[in-house]
């Protein structure tokens, strides 16, 4: 009898998930939706964060819709690092998907698939905000010109749905 | 037993649907009621024991790192103990032994959950088993106890009643806990008679519901509590054991691992006679049947006597010895928090603070929590004295 001693058994335990952004991280997306950064002020320290956050770090404060501020949708890149090299693995086949022990649909998602190269991982600072913005720069002539700080402008997707990549990327201004 | 320890502060959000806010906001919420609840701020925490359950119900991994500020654990050791269902009872002792140990004096223990965030909580439960020998059913829960239950009821002779009725009397005790999900007026036991049977034995009414919830306990050391409050929860007793998950070798209707952790709990605490001494418990009764089998688990009887404890009404809110007069694990059970809620429902009955589920004059109370169909089981008992 063949001992399966070194027999592997395979499996994919796939999570999917809704996270609830609540009030103040909502809030932050429906300005995306319509094209705008939102930040929010501590009334405390008065430090404004953006993107939204809950808590103000120091004072442990809990954001309320008051906070709010409407910043520019432009900045001052502080860092950054351009992609080249794919290093992801191939976005897997769904009808190996369907075939887990828990199917579920897999979306072409891009929280789960980083954007084809070349693009640049930013880190920006708004306008008006004490925090800096990670997000990306895209184009050839944009990366080209990308340096500690380059003034960076919002470029909005076509179609927004309130989520964070309604703001497609930023150009160097 | 290390230093002396109290709890101080205790703070609950309610079990719902939590659509309203995001997970950091949820935690949050526990914390600052639980800073209020002692007249602590957040600068007073030294550190913090971090509960969540299964990352399979987060849809993140590493969650104490998107909630450590929501802790208010920044710039400070942020601790996270992990033993699924069981989770919220090892974050309260994790936050105990902390302080019991001398190296902190004020530690934030807070555990939750957003279960109706997870697409299915039950296909989750399915991968906690053994991978060779068991995933393969994907059984969940529900199916688990229901073996549990039907073993339970075969092996002494209880009939199906007896679950829906130990259902019943929590839903009715739920009543008057503000924090319950499941709050039904009038609620009896043709209602829950009707439900629909999901697996044998088990009825809708026999099951808890999906919940949203955190819950956070505030742990000092002795010589600091009395200028906190006037009313702590001194932690009398504290166990905690594993049942591990090979099934095929556990007795489901006699949880020996229970009655292990429930021995080494007494004999801390002093407690020669659990059902004469104790004023109230709070069992992690996630599906009624086990409101029965827990009983005897913490040794207010013998194994098999569950049931006929039940009959004398010695745990209905009238009896000598309630249980569950928060409506238990079967009102509100967010996994991640569930099992805080019963330590937390503890201490707040020696504290006094229990409002309309209050048990008059209650001294010594008991909180359990329990993990998986096998898995883990936590004690902690409290005393209004030393």
């Amino acid at each position: 009898m063949d001992s399966n001693q070194y027999r592997v058994l395979e499996g994919n335990i796939s999570v999917p998930y809704r996270w609830t952004p609540g009030d103040i991280y909502g809030r932050f997306l429906g300005g995306l939706k319509e094209k705008k950064i939102l930040g929010f002020r501590c009334p405390e320290c008065k430090k404004v964060y953006a993107p939204a956050t809950d808590i103000c770090t120091a004072c442990y404060y809990g954001f309320k819709p008051e906070d709010q501020v409407e910043l520019p949708d432009a900045g001052v890149v502080k860092s950054f690092t351009v992609v080249r090299a794919n290093l992801w693995p191939p976005k897997p086949d769904p009808e190996v998907v369907a075939k887990a022990i828990a199917p579920t649909k897999l979306e072409d998602h891009p929280l789960l698939w980083p954007p084809a190269p070349p693009y640049a991982l930013v880190s920006v600072k708004i306008e008006g905000a004490d925090t800096e913005f990670i997000h990306m720069v895209k184009g050839e002539r944009n990366l080209g010109k990308l340096k500690v700080g380059s003034k960076v402008k919002a470029v909005w997707a076509e179609q927004r749905e309130g989520y964070l990549l309604d703001l497609d990327h930023f150009e160097v201004a | 037993m290390g230093r002396r320890v109290a709890v101080v502060g205790v703070g609950m959000t309610e079990n719902k649907s939590h659509w309203d806010c995001s997970m950091p906001a949820l935690y949050r919420l526990a914390v600052t009621r639980a800073l209020a609840d002692c007249g602590l701020t957040h600068k007073d925490i030294q550190a913090v024991s971090f509960g969540q359950s299964p990352e399979y119900f987060e849809g993140i991994n590493h969650p104490e790192k998107w909630l450590a500020e929501a802790c208010g654990g920044y710039l400070k050791p942020v601790f996270r103990i992990h033993t699924g269902g069981t989770v919220g009872g090892s974050a309260a002792i994790g936050g105990y032994y902390l302080v019991a140990s001398g190296m902190f004096d004020v530690v934030l223990a807070v555990s939750g959950n957003k279960l109706n965030e997870t697409a299915s909580a039950q296909i989750g439960l399915g991968t906690v088993y053994d991978p060779i020998i068991g995933r393969q059913f994907n059984t969940g829960a529900p199916s688990a106890v229901a073996l549990q239950s039907l073993r339970y009821m075969s092996k002494y002779g209880y009939n199906e009643d007896y679950g829906i009725r130990a259902a019943v009397q929590n839903r009715q005790n739920a009543m008057n806990n503000p924090y319950a999900q499941l709050k039904i007026p009038g609620y009896n036991f043709e209602m829950a008679k009707s439900t629909p049977m999901l697996c044998y034995p088990l009825r809708l009414a026999d099951m808890c519901p999906t919940s949203d919830a955190a819950c956070a306990m505030i742990f000092v050391a002795e010589d600091r509590v009395r200028k906190i409050t006037d009313r702590p929860a001194w932690v009398r007793g504290t166990a905690a054991t594993a049942a591990g998950v090979y099934y095929a070798d556990r007795d489901w209707a006699v949880p020996i691992e229970l009655r292990k952790a429930a021995e080494i709990a007494y004999k801390q605490a002093g407690i020669k006679d659990p059902l004469k001494e104790l004023d109230v418990v709070e069992l992690y009764n996630a599906f009624s049947w086990q409101e029965l089998v827990w009983y005897e688990g913490i040794g207010l009887c013998d194994w098999g006597e569950g049931g006929k404890l039940f009959d004398k009404g010695i745990t209905a809110m009238t009896g000598s010895l309630p249980s569950n007069p928060s409506g238990g694990t079967l009102c509100a059970n967010s996994i991640g928090a569930a099992a805080m809620f019963r330590k937390a429902e503890a201490a707040l009955q020696v504290m006094g603070k229990a409002g309309a589920r209050q048990v008059q004059g209650a001294k010594l109370s008991l909180g359990h929590g329990w993990g998986g169909a096998i898995q883990f089981h936590t004690i902690m008992v409290f005393g209004s004295e030393k």
